[in-house]
């Protein structure tokens, strides 16, 4: 398939970014697609940030807690 | 929040799909794994913004701006931070308690302003007739008429023969 998806993700500094980096040290595989934004908290988002994700070109939006 | 987001995002026209909130603890490597393997799996099968949705790249960006306009407006903020707390003293975190008070609550003022903003858009190109104007909004007629009327008891646009315009500044 041709299509690169361009995927635009929030991941919480302490679950999903720590999991992200546990998964790198484990060598696991996963897709290149995600461009990765970490918060402190995934409190912190709010539909402000995901319209603008969408506005701004990006082909879906990952919000990991 | 991912409920208000998804709202907005159903009237924009996007498939609920493109928007995931999902959860991994720090010590779930192989969730996380297989949470961003599927989400990119998913995208790639609905393709580029728009594309799975049959919306062109100007009614898109017509309707993503509007939507950029409605969530930094200070009545949808008010209103979301009065839904937050009003959750917060009920007590109520059920995905229905949550989904029926954003359906009262915000969903009419989501309705309203993302058309109002999408028409006002397009007016300010210029004159347009109603039926263009149903047909980049996708809104009903019954939704776009007091719209207009409203905008044009504010002295904005203005009536002529079948188009609108906007009105000019004496």
């Amino acid at each position: 398939m041709g299509f690169d998806p361009k995927i635009l993700s929030f991941f919480c500094h302490w679950c999903c970014y720590a999991a992200a980096d546990s998964a790198g040290v484990a060598r696991y595989q996963y897709p290149p697609n995600n461009r990765v934004i970490r918060v402190m908290c995934t409190g912190r988002i709010d539909p402000r940030f995901i319209i603008e994700a969408f506005y701004v070109g990006a082909d879906g939006v990952l919000v990991g807690g | 929040m991912a409920e208000a987001t998804k709202r907005i995002l159903e009237f924009v026209g996007l498939k609920l799909e493109r928007f995931r909130i999902d959860w991994a603890s720090a010590a779930e490597a192989p969730l996380f794994v297989k949470i961003v393997t599927d989400f990119t799996e998913t995208i790639k099968k609905l393709g580029p913004l728009g594309e799975a949705e049959g919306l062109g790249r100007e009614i898109l960006k017509l309707r993503l701006e509007a939507a950029r306009e409605l969530a930094s407006k200070s009545r949808f903020r008010a209103a979301y931070g009065n839904l937050a707390r009003e959750l917060k003293k009920a007590g109520d975190y059920s995905p229905e308690g949550i989904s029926s008070r954003v359906e009262q609550k915000l969903v009419p003022l989501i309705k309203k302003e993302l058309l109002e903003a999408e028409v006002r858009s397009l007016l300010s190109q210029g004159p347009v007739s109603i039926d263009t104007l149903l047909q980049k909004t996708g809104a009903t007629h019954e939704d776009i008429v007091p719209i207009l009327e409203a905008l044009s008891k504010k002295g904005k646009v203005e009536k002529q023969g079948d188009l609108w315009q906007p009105r000019e500044k004496e």
